[in-house]
């Protein structure tokens, strides 16, 4: 599916801190357009899961404004972004381990009707078939990247506006994170507006059609696939 | 003697199992200690003797008024006590990890003391209540059984049936699984912490008043007698920490029997001491043993992956 011209999330100016001396973001500005798959780089501590929280509400910004079509999420709590349509999967997964992989993936559509958590299973059971045959096995004992793919799942069985995946390859093996970067391109094909934040560079490469590069909490570039400088990547964070 | 003993027992135990179902309800979805519950207890059933005794009101009006209110004051407790100590308001996890995990059980005995002293300053220190209903009495296999008695059997175990399937079968018992699964996971679908702990602890707070309440029609009570039954409870919750609430109900049914079994066959001194006892050795032996017994599960469920992982890998390289 085609990139939209329409802007889907808007941050302007945002600051982010978690203690009240140091502010953690500064100053960030960017846009997101329906339908992208943007990619979010920088070293550990640049600021990329702040970023993300922050879209997410789970931390408050200190300055600045997020914006989600156009309408401003400032008095609007974490969970009420869910029903907006923000839908994080965060990083380590934060799966529900002794509940049944149904059952996480019924909760990831918790803000919607009881109809549309089934609907919403069964179409994961439609891309991943192996759901079904395994729905009552708990989540705690799957391999690392079947918790990442229903962790994915999970994200999107609301069918979020966007959603941001933080960190999804960390600790898989290599089978996994192909396994992984398959899905995530059905996503990005099927019109997904999706922030993914990776320090895969292959993974993140592979998926993604722009790329917002932070280095110590400051966003330093925005770069398309085509006009990221393959030479000196590791040198722009 | 021994029918005797066994359907007392159970009677005491279905109103132990009440507070057992509560607490380890909170201790499971929330994570705090909810040592308050035994003065919830004491409050819903000097509620009911004020609104009986004092006010006049029928049985089933006091009783319902002393559940609603208990339920408030359950609501209040998490909300101007344990949430604004964890940081649940406003900024959230500011606060250090000390205060964080161990200000709720202090601030909770704190709101027990609280709750029993203002009993004893409108009701005293003097035994009150032990009117029961005169409903009547049934032969069971030999033994005599109230009809009171029979129907706090029936209340408890409509309460924990009730919990039972709101648990396993709703939208937001789902979401209090969730909660007390991972906070975090709970946040991200949109579950709203705050929706979820208002109706936990509303419902606490209402069956530790119906648990009061029947306590106190059954035999004479005095402030802080809910300390002993949530004490009960709370070594239940430590010795089966992970255990479905049927499970936490049935084991009360069985103190209930082995003290009812003690205070017959010695008298009501005793049978504290032999409860306690057996709660705190039963404690004991379990961390002593279970923690050994879930590593080798856990080894065992881990070698299993690692073999499928180990197949899976050699498959892909051999095609």
């Amino acid at each position: 599916m085609p990139v939209s011209s329409a802007e889907l999330l808007t941050v302007r100016n945002l600051s982010v801190g978690y203690s009240r001396r140091e502010d953690v973001l500064h100053d960030i500005s960017l846009s997101i357009n329906e339908g992208e798959c943007v990619g979010i780089l920088g070293h550990n501590g640049a600021g990329k899961t702040t970023l993300v929280r922050a879209i997410a509400g789970h931390i408050p910004p200190r300055e600045g404004e997020i914006r989600l079509d156009g309408q401003s999420l400032r008095t609007v709590s974490s969970p009420k972004r869910v029903s907006r349509g923000i839908v994080l999967v965060p990083q380590g997964r934060a799966l529900f381990a002794k509940m049944s992989i149904e059952e996480n993936v019924k909760l990831g559509a918790y803000r919607k009707s009881g109809q549309q958590a089934t609907a919403a299973w069964e179409e994961q059971v439609a891309e991943l078939p192996w759901f079904a045959d395994r729905r009552r096995e708990l989540v705690g004992l799957l391999s690392g990247g079947q918790q990442q793919l229903v962790a994915n799942a999970r994200g999107i069985a609301s069918q979020p506006k966007l959603l941001m995946v933080d960190e999804p390859s960390v600790g898989l093996s290599g089978l996994a994170v192909s396994e992984l970067s398959q899905r995530l391109l059905r996503m990005r094909d099927g019109g997904q507006t999706t922030i993914l934040v990776e320090q895969n560079l292959g993974l993140a490469l592979a998926v993604c059609d722009r790329f917002l590069v932070l280095r110590e909490g400051k966003l330093v570039g925005n770069y398309t696939k085509d006009e990221l400088p393959m030479d000196g990547l590791w040198s722009l964070f | 003697m021994l029918t005797d003993i066994l359907i007392q027992g159970i009677v005491v135990g279905a109103g132990w199992g009440l507070i057992a179902i509560a607490f380890g309800l909170i201790t499971r979805v929330v994570g705090v200690f909810h040592i308050a519950l035994g003065g919830l207890y004491g409050l819903g059933a000097y509620l009911y003797l004020g609104a009986s005794r004092d006010f006049g009101l029928p049985m089933a009006i006091a009783w319902l008024a002393a559940v609603l209110i208990s339920a408030i004051v359950g609501v209040l407790i998490d909300e101007l006590v344990y949430q604004r100590i964890t940081g649940l308001h406003g900024r959230r996890r500011q606060t250090s990890k000390l205060v964080a995990e161990a200000g709720p059980f202090v601030a909770s005995l704190g709101v027990l003391i609280v709750l029993d002293s203002v009993v004893l300053l409108f009701y005293g220190a003097t035994p009150v209540g032990g009117h029961r209903p005169e409903w009547g009495v049934l032969d069971i296999l030999g033994a005599r059984m109230s009809v009171w008695d029979l129907f706090k059997v029936a209340i408890s175990l409509a309460s924990v049936v009730a919990l039972a399937w709101w648990l396993s079968s709703t939208k937001s018992g789902y979401a209090a699984r969730a909660l007390g699964e991972s906070p975090e996971g709970a946040s991200v679908v949109g579950i709203n912490e705050r929706s979820i702990r208002r109706i936990l602890f509303a419902v606490t707070g209402a069956i530790a008043a119906v648990a009061g309440v029947m306590a106190m029609l059954s035999s004479p009570m005095v402030p802080g007698s809910g300390i002993n039954v949530v004490l009960y409870a709370a070594l239940m919750t430590l010795i089966f920490p992970n255990a479905r609430i049927e499970a936490w109900w049935l084991a009360s049914i069985m103190l209930g029997v082995l003290y009812t079994g003690a205070a017959v066959l010695y008298n009501s001194g005793m049978a504290e001491i032999v409860a306690q006892t057996v709660l705190l050795s039963t404690l004991v032996v379990v961390r002593i043993f279970v923690p050994q017994y879930q590593k080798a599960r856990r080894t065992s469920a881990a070698s299993k992956l690692a073999l499928q992982a180990q197949k899976f890998s050699e498959a892909e390289v051999a095609k």
